[in-house]
């Protein structure tokens, strides 16, 4: 199958890790597990985010990524613009979250994968750069493992 | 002619010095300075050096002043205590973070003829832009850009005015039910003069700065259920007035991408319920694929509003402790 992976959120003001992201150790796992099963995988990003793949588009354009998620089967991404975008044009994908609220912040139609509603930041609304709060720093351990994810993805 | 200068304030001593000492220095001194002080807990203006000099410079030049407390009901109700107690036959109303230039009295009283109810100066933040080419100052269409926030040559014959003029006293009647922020209560009270039978203009010379303060005067509190419920009071009275609106819908999105495209999904909607929507996006390229959408940038939106802050979806949501999912929070807020 043909998968886009959107593996990095916005970068933080501060130059901090955005909490949202997905580790790349687990990105690396997860990639390796996806080829081993023969799909194939295309990277969206921008300039200056680590590759992780050999098929990297970056700097696409919203045209540009309509038609590239037309053309995919499905997308695996963390809580980025992705999901919101693959929604509007009715594509389906797996969503990685940790720290924000699938409730609020996912779709019915995806695969949401939340470790822990105890991993959730108190205030969902806050900018992240705010560090008033403990559970706003980056946290490997909100997040679910590689082999968590790649159950779901014969189900897209 | 025997002018009255009204200054409501609220909480605004840093600015308010600002704009008497401008009114102090008009080359056409009014009559009198009625300062009508909201403020929670109001100081003794003489107690304050600075204004202790003020004062006595308006003595100096034989300019009558006033400073009463206000009811703490909102700009409105300072305005109409001021329309009462004025001696003047002409009110010349100004916001207490606004600075006039030296002659907008005297040109603004040049134009008060007869048949004319109102004139404004241009009410400017530093630095002007020049006016967009649909800016009018129509009460049917409010999401239109005023031709006061711009910079201009000549005069123009509007149905509305905002801020700050000089108008014929006792013509009209402040609209005391709106909330203590007052939202549109210039534009009714304007709009009333012109019902009246009478002109409103707007006059390019007279110039007015606005040095826009993030706090005091009405936004003194983040309350925004008041804005929503002076609108519908607003709404009531046009449509007593037999004002058929445009039905247009503007929605802000100073937001990410991934909001841009959770509020897109909302557009047949707004389409089913609005004739026209106007869209200011961080993010423009995002509606390529749209049709019939009128699409600004959020510095037109800010230019238009002053203040965008209400339209934040994640203030929104904050406030009322969202639990449901962005889209469901866009429908709510725009539908």
């Amino acid at each position: 199958m043909k998968i886009i992976i959107s593996p990095y959120c916005k970068k933080l003001r501060d130059g901090k890790e955005n909490p949202k992201n997905y580790p790349i150790s687990y990105w690396q796992e997860l990639i390796r597990l996806l080829l081993e099963r023969q799909h194939e995988i295309i990277q969206i990003g921008q300039d200056g985010e680590e590759k992780l793949v050999n098929d990297c588009r970056f700097n696409l354009s919203f045209k540009e990524l309509k038609q590239l998620l037309i053309e995919s089967d499905f997308f695996i991404s963390v809580d980025t613009f992705l999901p919101h975008m693959a929604n509007h044009y009715g594509k389906k994908g797996i969503v990685i979250f940790s720290q924000s609220d699938p409730q609020i912040f996912g779709y019915s139609s995806n695969v949401n994968l939340l470790k822990d509603r105890k991993y959730l930041r108190e205030k969902q609304f806050d900018i992240w750069e705010y560090t008033g709060y403990n559970k706003t720093v980056y946290n490997k351990e909100a997040f679910v493992e590689p082999a968590d994810v790649i159950k779901y993805v014969n189900n897209c | 002619m025997k002018i009255t200068v009204g200054i409501p304030t609220k909480s605004r001593y840093d600015y308010l010095s600002h704009t008497i000492l401008s009114m102090a220095f008009q080359s056409k001194k009014p009559y009198e300075i009625i300062i009508c002080d909201d403020t929670d807990v109001p100081i003794d203006l003489r107690e304050i050096p600075i204004y202790n000099y003020i004062l006595k410079l308006l003595d100096e030049y034989k300019i009558r002043w006033k400073v009463i407390f206000g009811r703490k009901l909102g700009p409105h109700h300072s305005h109409s205590i001021i329309q009462e107690i004025a001696e003047g036959d002409f009110i010349f109303r100004i916001d207490d973070d606004c600075v006039a230039e030296p002659d907008v009295l005297e040109q603004l009283s040049l134009r008060l003829t007869e048949g004319v109810g109102a004139v404004a100066p241009l009410v400017l933040m530093p630095p002007a832009s020049s006016l967009p080419s649909n800016s009018d100052n129509k009460i049917s269409n409010l999401n239109l850009p005023n031709v006061q926030w711009f910079k201009w040559n000549g005069i123009k014959d509007v149905e509305h005015l905002y801020s700050c003029f000089l108008y014929r006293k006792n013509i009209a009647q402040y609209e005391l039910s709106l909330s203590t922020k007052g939202n549109r209560e210039e534009t009714i009270f304007s709009h009333k003069i012109k019902r009246a039978g009478y002109k409103l203009l707007v006059y390019s010379p007279a110039v007015v700065w606005h040095f826009r303060s993030s706090s005091g005067g009405i936004r003194s509190d983040n309350n925004i259920s008041d804005y929503d419920n002076d609108e519908k009071i607003f709404n009531g009275i046009l449509n007593l007035w037999n004002v058929k609106t445009e039905n247009s819908k503007t929605c802000v999105i100073d937001a990410g991408i991934g909001d841009h495209y959770a509020f897109k999904t909302i557009i047949p909607l707004l389409k089913k319920k609005y004739n026209k929507i106007i869209i200011a996006a961080c993010y423009p390229d995002i509606f390529f694929d749209e049709e019939g959408l009128d699409i600004i940038s959020i510095a037109e939106a800010i230019k238009i509003y002053n203040d965008i802050s209400s339209f934040s979806i994640y203030g929104w949501m904050d406030k009322n402790n969202w639990k449901k999912s962005l889209t469901e929070a866009f429908k709510e807020m725009y539908l």
